[in-house]
């Protein structure tokens, strides 16, 4: 509403300039050739002010005076020619009045997007989280971050965030960040490895395998850590050494985890290799590929994505409802995205499918990413 | 709403600035005195709009608004706010919502202090100042328009190019328009004449302030675009004959003539049919030289975004423009009275010469530039006109019109004496010859082209002197040739200072072209390495963290030539994070007027890194001359008398030609 009023304003100033030659007392109108008269009048009285400060010598003004002298007779014959008689065209004025708005406004009207606010880039930063988008959200961590670079709870929220987004290299920035400032744990040693392997388009290099082996270092039977050390294996050739470890694996986790199914798909693999038909296996996570694509794409497209890969996510939780890790990441990012609702809806359905003690850890996940109300 | 009350603002710029191109024409046409009156304040309200918008989109710029497509394109919210404020230029679209901006501002000026001009020409000129408006403003409405918006809201800003991301952005491209479009004030004159078929004496004494304020702009604007380029692309060239600055020197050599003629024209009404030519080929430079950059035929740091669209449009300004001037010209120069008569030599003749050479020279310039465009077009092949062409003819056609500069201002008008004028610059003569013979003897003796420099620049700057010096009478003792040196006029010393200042922009040229020293080698740190006795250690290469870049330093401690210590030079590598463009910032240190520049290459494999470094003598004096230039149009603009020039008499009868 108040645009259309200063629009309507600005119009009207607009409006009122075209007019104003009607809005006064018309001037006398000026024989032409007096302008240029009153040129050489002043001219004159230049040559004689040069004359008087000694610039040119008084000879040379002479010769000037009688060069301006005949410019003067010259415009003299002119300057008695009449003016020419005005004639009022009120309907011109009319015209021109009236074609400021319209042209103006039809203008606006075809090109402009009155309704769509100004969006200033501090409003919003500090606009209610529920509102903003994933990327808005990811951006305020970052400016939070930017401001207290030692907060190690804010670089353990935003690490998996930026993995899923697809912004590998700032995962792996976020994960040093936070082992330097919390220290090491197995959790942390194995997602710096997986994002590492994630940049590397999912071959293991030496600094990934060095992550998850102190990952192993400190607890010998972290699942994740001990799957990326077996692919690594096998990728360097070493079949028989990785088969035996994803059996173990198998045999020693719980069969929820995630990490069971992988293996068995592994192992399958692997006996394909054996008999010949497939490439060496490579990580199952996102492949560059897919993560340059996400970068390349417009936020809708990336929103979009995101929807897609959660919708998944959700989907495979019916089917395996055991899965505390699947849940954890399931309700961190509903929260990411803004939707606490769903990601409430998912704890509820959690209940079901975890027992009460896996089930308090989710609670309790749940709390430290900033969701509130629960219980 | 801001955003959108600026975009609202540029239609209402539109919808006026028809207004100020129809009426006050059908008022000089029909003789209504109202219509005509309609065009002061409908320039002025133009302008208030184009302001308008300007600063809402200087203020979306500000705070990062990307729902602004411009601003989302071409800013970053980490940057410093100066260079956010910058970036509104830094891009096509803001950059012409510039070109607008002055536009109006000019039309405006026009309305406001041109209250002596005669009614008629005074309408007609804005009339044309508001076609010139309507054009452009159709074209940023229908092509690239700066308002554009998203929706959803990108959360980053893709950053502006990170080589215009430096203070020289702030300066250059504003000086650099206000020139361009000052001429559009000369144009619009020129038209105005031609359509009533008459040269009124106020005509005459408007054109050459405006010729003079936008050759001021004009000068400085590419002085700083030059030193812009020289330290910021790492090259250490200060002028590369790219098309970009071809298209920036061919108005400013028009405008250069313009301005002489123009002179002429106030002094002594004559040339008249010729300056308003000038003043038609000037503007037509400014908007070629605004096409060749905006339509993205070129491709060059300056082409922020190609699209065929904006090509044609800017195309059929160019036709509408140049070719109905012209025809207009054709059709109605015969009508205009061609004044004073003078005899060739002469100081009109003098400024003829000035004239007919420079432009020969921006004809040649504009061959050289749009041939290769041209071939092409036609068959397809890829040729570079380069250095090579441009300073065969280039200076061909300038070493004559420096060697005649001097004699210029000692010719008497309307029938001069060369002998009288020779005499009179003997000094000078002779000051050049002996700086000549010192260069060639004691600072190289193979450096022939450096000694016909310094010859030359010596010329130029002492027949600058000997002006002043003979006008105070130095035969009438000091007191007298005080009291009359301080009572010449303003204008005489602007043309000395622009004379002097060619002279120092020739010297410095000369100095660094015929006697740089160049070293490029791989170096590690703890290596060291001297140019022209200077010695720079290697010291440390080093990461530091910019606002939204990364940045390799390469630090030198750096030892003079008698061994003293001089503290540190540094030079680095930039990678801006957005677009991931690696820059390079050159380290520089001045000593006088010459410059050590050090620059750093690639990586080498074994560790080292590639480090170019020069000895510039006199480089600096390139671009002090360019100021001084601009200082002596100051001066001359400072001066608000009329101009007369004062005929000599008669002594012998000699045959005047027409």
């Amino acid at each position: 509403m108040l645009f259309w009023l200063f629009a309507a304003f600005l119009t009207l100033i607009a409006a009122l300039a075209v007019l104003w030659p009607w809005l006064r007392r018309p001037s006398s109108p000026q024989a032409e050739a007096v302008g240029d008269l009153a040129v050489y009048r002043d001219q004159l009285a230049e040559l004689d002010r040069d004359v008087a400060r000694g610039v040119i010598a008084a000879e040379t003004a002479t010769e000037a005076r009688a060069e301006i002298a005949r410019r003067v007779l010259k415009a003299s014959a002119k300057a008695g020619e009449p003016v020419r008689s005005a004639r009022n065209l009120r309907l011109a004025g009319v015209a021109a009045v009236l074609a400021v708005p319209l042209i103006g406004w039809s203008f606006y009207a075809t090109l402009g997007a009155p309704g769509l606010p100004a969006q200033p880039l501090a409003e919003r930063m500090t606009r209610n989280p529920a509102n903003n988008s994933v990327e808005e959200l990811v951006a305020r961590a970052e400016s939070h971050l930017k401001a207290n670079p030692d907060d190690a709870s804010g670089w353990e929220v935003i690490a998996p965030i930026y993995m899923r987004i697809g912004r590998v290299d700032d995962a792996i920035k976020a994960y040093e960040t936070l082992i330097r400032l919390a220290g090491q744990s197995a959790d942390r040693e194995a997602a710096l490895g997986e994002a590492l392997l994630t940049r590397d388009n999912g071959v293991i290099g030496p600094d990934s395998r060095a992550a998850f082996d102190r990952a192993l270092m400190l607890d010998s039977k972290h699942a994740k850590a001990r799957f990326f050390v077996a692919l690594a294996h096998a990728q360097a050739g070493k079949l028989g050494q990785a088969k035996a470890q994803w059996t173990s694996l198998i045999a020693d986790v719980d069969p929820a985890s995630p990490w069971v199914g992988a293996s068995r798909e592994a192992l399958a693999q692997v006996d394909q290799i054996a008999g010949g038909s497939a490439p060496a296996p490579a990580d199952k996570g996102p492949t560059q590929e897919e993560v340059a694509a996400a970068n390349d794409m417009s936020a809708g497209d990336r929103a979009a994505m995101i929807d897609s890969m959660v919708a998944r996510l959700d989907a495979s939780l019916k089917e395996k409802p055991g899965d505390l890790d699947g849940w954890k990441k399931l309700v961190r990012a509903y929260l990411v995205m803004g939707k606490p609702d769903a990601a409430r809806d998912a704890i509820v359905r959690a209940e079901k499918g975890l027992d009460s003690g896996r089930f308090a850890e989710l609670k309790t996940f749940a709390r430290d990413a900033g969701m509130t109300g629960l219980d | 709403m801001i955003v959108e009350l600026g975009h609202f603002a540029l239609t209402l710029a539109l919808a006026l600035s028809l207004v100020q191109a129809a009426a006050p024409l059908a008022g000089t046409t029909l003789g209504d005195h109202r219509l005509m009156a309609v065009a002061g304040p409908t320039a002025m309200a133009a302008f208030l709009m184009t302001a308008l918008s300007f600063a809402a989109l200087m203020a979306s710029y500000a705070a990062s608004d990307f729902s602004v497509a411009n601003v989302y394109a071409n800013s970053h919210s980490l940057q410093p706010m100066i260079f956010k404020l910058t970036s509104v230029w830094g891009n096509h679209e803001g950059s012409m919502l510039l070109w607008a901006l002055i536009l109006t501002l000019f039309g405006a000026l026009v309305a406001l202090f041109g209250g002596n001009l005669p009614e008629r020409l005074r309408a007609n000129v804005i009339a044309v100042q508001g076609v010139v408006g309507v054009a452009f403003f159709l074209f940023l409405l229908l092509t690239s328009n700066p308002f554009a918006r998203l929706d959803p809201a990108p959360i980053e800003g893709e950053d502006l190019n990170p080589i215009l991301q430096d203070f020289g952005l702030a300066v250059h491209p504003p000086l650099l328009y206000l020139g361009y479009v000052g001429y559009s004030i000369c144009f619009a004159f020129a038209v105005a004449a031609l359509i009533d078929g008459k040269l009124d004496a106020a005509w005459a004494r408007w054109v050459r302030p405006w010729t003079m304020a936008a050759w001021i702009f004009l000068t400085l604007g590419i002085a700083m675009g030059s030193y812009w380029a020289y330290y910021e692309l790492g090259w250490g060239g200060f002028w590369f004959w790219d098309p970009v600055e071809n298209a920036s020197f061919m108005p400013w050599l028009a405008g250069t003539a313009l301005l002489h003629s123009a002179i002429v024209m106030e002094k002594r009404e004559a040339l008249k049919i010729w300056t308003v030519l000038l003043a038609i080929i000037a503007f037509s430079f400014s908007l070629l030289g605004t096409f060749l950059v905006r339509s993205g035929v070129l491709t060059s740091v300056h082409a922020f975004a190609t699209d065929p669209a904006r090509g044609v449009f800017i195309l059929a300004i160019l036709v509408i423009f140049i070719g109905g001037s012209l025809a207009l010209f054709a059709l109605r120069a015969q009508t205009l009275n061609a004044g004073g008569l003078f005899h060739p030599i002469s100081r009109e003749g003098a400024l003829v010469f000035n004239n007919l050479i420079l432009v020969t020279a921006a004809a040649t310039v504009f061959v050289g530039t749009l041939y290769p465009l041209f071939l092409e077009a036609i068959d397809g092949s890829k040729i570079s006109v380069g250095a090579p062409f441009f300073n065969l003819t280039f200076g061909a056609l300038a070493a004559p019109l420096l060697i005649a500069v001097p004699f210029g201002p000692m010719m008497a008008w309307k029938r001069g004496d060369l002998f009288a004028a020779t005499q009179r610059l003997f000094a000078a003569l002779g000051g050049a010859l002996a700086i000549g013979a010192l260069v060639m003897l004691f600072v190289d003796r193979n450096a022939l082209f450096a000694a016909l420099g310094a010859a030359l620049a010596a010329w130029l700057l002492l027949g600058a002197v000997s002006d002043l010096v003979l006008r105070a009478g130095l035969s009438k003792g000091a007191s007298v040739s005080w009291s009359r040196l301080k009572g010449l006029p303003n204008s005489v010393y602007g043309t000395a200072l622009g004379h002097a200042g060619l002279g120092l922009t020739v010297l410095g040229m000369a100095m660094t072209s015929a006697l740089q020293e160049e070293r490029i080698l791989a170096m590690k740190t703890g290596e060291s390495v001297e140019v022209a006795g200077y010695r720079l250690d290697f010291k440390a290469y080093e990461p530091t963290q910019g606002p939204n870049f990364t940045e390799d330093r390469a630090l030198f401690d750096l030892t003079g030539t008698g061994g003293e210590a001089l503290g540190e030079i540094f030079a680095g590598k930039r990678v801006y994070q957005a677009r991931r463009m690696p820059t390079t910032e050159s380290g520089i240190r001045t000593f006088g007027f010459s410059q050590l520049y050090v620059s750093l290459g690639d990586p080498q494999d074994n560790g080292g890194i590639a480090v170019r470094i020069w000895w510039k003598p006199f480089v600096t004096l390139i671009w002090i001359g360019g100021v001084v230039m601009a200082l002596g149009g100051l001066v001359s603009l400072a001066d608000r008398r009329l101009r007369v020039g004062a005929p000599a008499a008669r002594r012998k009868p000699v045959a005047v030609v027409q």
